[in-house]
């Protein structure tokens, strides 16, 4: 089993494990991408730890796109401020 | 060998009495009132004042309009916690005055709403903090997170809050610290509601009750937790220090994994075989410690939809996989 997750959403590959093991995590990021919700530009940890998008995952491993974490709308305001 | 923390809180602290801060102080000195042997100071951060528009979603009364947030709350609650030391400063944090915080030896919980003053939190507690706790919750409208980086004798137990987040790393706009008058008084509130501030501040409160149990495990085993009030998920993931990827809180219990790395080695290029024995030390952990208050989601697709998703939910349909 490859296990994908990106913030609460978790997709555990079972059946589809031979088309999925050997893909690199850039393919599977574009692949999934819309399934997971996966923000442009997340980092990505394979087994615990963070790897690039030319990694290969293989069975057995859980690979999670890091979601951002919450912030209210300060950033947009800033910047119209200091535009 | 101990599956003690070997370290335990002085006071807490709560940076910012906003739409988290407001939800988590009421529980928070309820349970350190009655806490045995437990840390028995609090002070509470903010420079800010409540305003109508906080009246929403943040545990305030319309009296309180106009008032400072942190002294508001450290006013009344001194009131009723007789037995607790309870004190505010009315002022917003950046890295001028940050210094003047106790974060040794304190939990910090991080209830803001902007990277740029996360980002000084976490640099501070890379440089400055020997031992001490860093929570920081943050939502959106109905999802968010939490992060805990926990230190012990200039050890880090789970990561600094940005490794994972570059958005904190790399903040855009400023610190609330570094804006005039003028600035902070044009920033409108978020679009968020009052469940989704809620969660953030249960699953803070429930990592200090993890930590204040003193133990190994149950303190560290997680370092990042994501909730969505929408599908009435929390999703714990496991945060492992980079460059030190045999977990400490699962060898503190499982001698065969604690590997000491040889002198001049700092833990760096573990084999397959030792990160294999700590990734089953942890599920073995779980398993003989029902701790974990919040469980993974487990085998789940969720809302989501796609080619994979009907054989894959087949499988997952059968108990126990």
């Amino acid at each position: 089993m490859i296990t994908l997750t990106c913030g609460v959403n978790q997709l555990p590959i079972v059946n589809n494990v031979d088309k999925v093991a050997g893909l690199t995590v850039g393919d599977i990021r574009r692949k999934y991408r819309d399934q997971l919700n996966i923000p442009a530009g997340a980092r990505a940890i394979l087994d615990g730890k963070q790897v690039d998008d030319n990694a290969v995952v293989k069975d057995g491993t859980e690979l999670e796109f890091v979601k951002e974490t919450g912030e209210k709308g300060i950033v947009r305001v800033i910047l119209r401020i200091a535009a | 060998m101990s599956t003690q923390l070997g370290w335990a809180p002085k006071r807490a602290i709560i940076i910012g009495l906003g739409g988290i801060g407001t939800h988590l102080v009421q529980a928070l000195t309820r349970f350190l009132s009655h806490l045995k042997d437990g840390p028995k100071e609090l002070l509470l951060v903010d420079g800010d004042t409540y305003s109508e528009g906080n009246l929403s979603r943040q545990e305030v009364l319309g009296s309180d309009v106009g008032k400072n947030k942190a002294q508001t709350w450290a006013q009344a609650l001194a009131m009723e916690y007789k037995n607790l030391q309870i004190s505010a400063k009315a002022m917003y944090v950046g890295v001028k005055n940050i210094h003047d915080l106790p974060t040794e030896d304190s939990v910090t919980f991080l209830c803001v709403d902007n990277h740029p003053t996360r980002k000084d939190f976490n640099e501070h507690f890379i440089k400055s903090v020997r031992s001490g706790s860093l929570l920081s919750g943050g939502n959106e409208k109905e999802d968010g997170s939490v992060i805990h980086h926990l230190k012990v004798d200039g050890n880090d137990l789970t990561p600094p809050i940005a490794t994972f987040h570059p958005e904190i790393q790399n903040p855009k706009g400023k610190n609330p610290a570094d804006l005039s008058c003028e600035e902070l008084a044009k920033i409108p509130g978020g679009e968020q509601v009052i469940w989704a501030n809620k969660g953030a501040a249960l699953i803070m409160g429930a990592v200090f009750n993890n930590i204040v149990s003193g133990n190994m495990v149950r303190a560290t085993q997680f370092g990042e937790w994501y909730f969505d009030i929408t599908s009435m998920k929390i999703m714990p993931k496991v945060r492992l220090v980079p460059g030190k990827e045999v977990v400490v809180a699962p060898a503190a219990v499982m001698p065969a994994v604690a590997e000491k790395p040889a002198k001049g080695k700092k833990g760096k290029g573990k084999s397959p075989k030792a990160k294999k024995l700590a990734m089953s030390a942890i599920e073995a952990v779980r398993e003989e410690d029902p701790a974990p208050r919040f469980s993974p989601a487990g085998p789940d697709v969720g809302d989501l939809h796609g080619e994979d998703v009907p054989e894959e939910k087949t499988d997952l349909g059968k108990p126990g996989e």
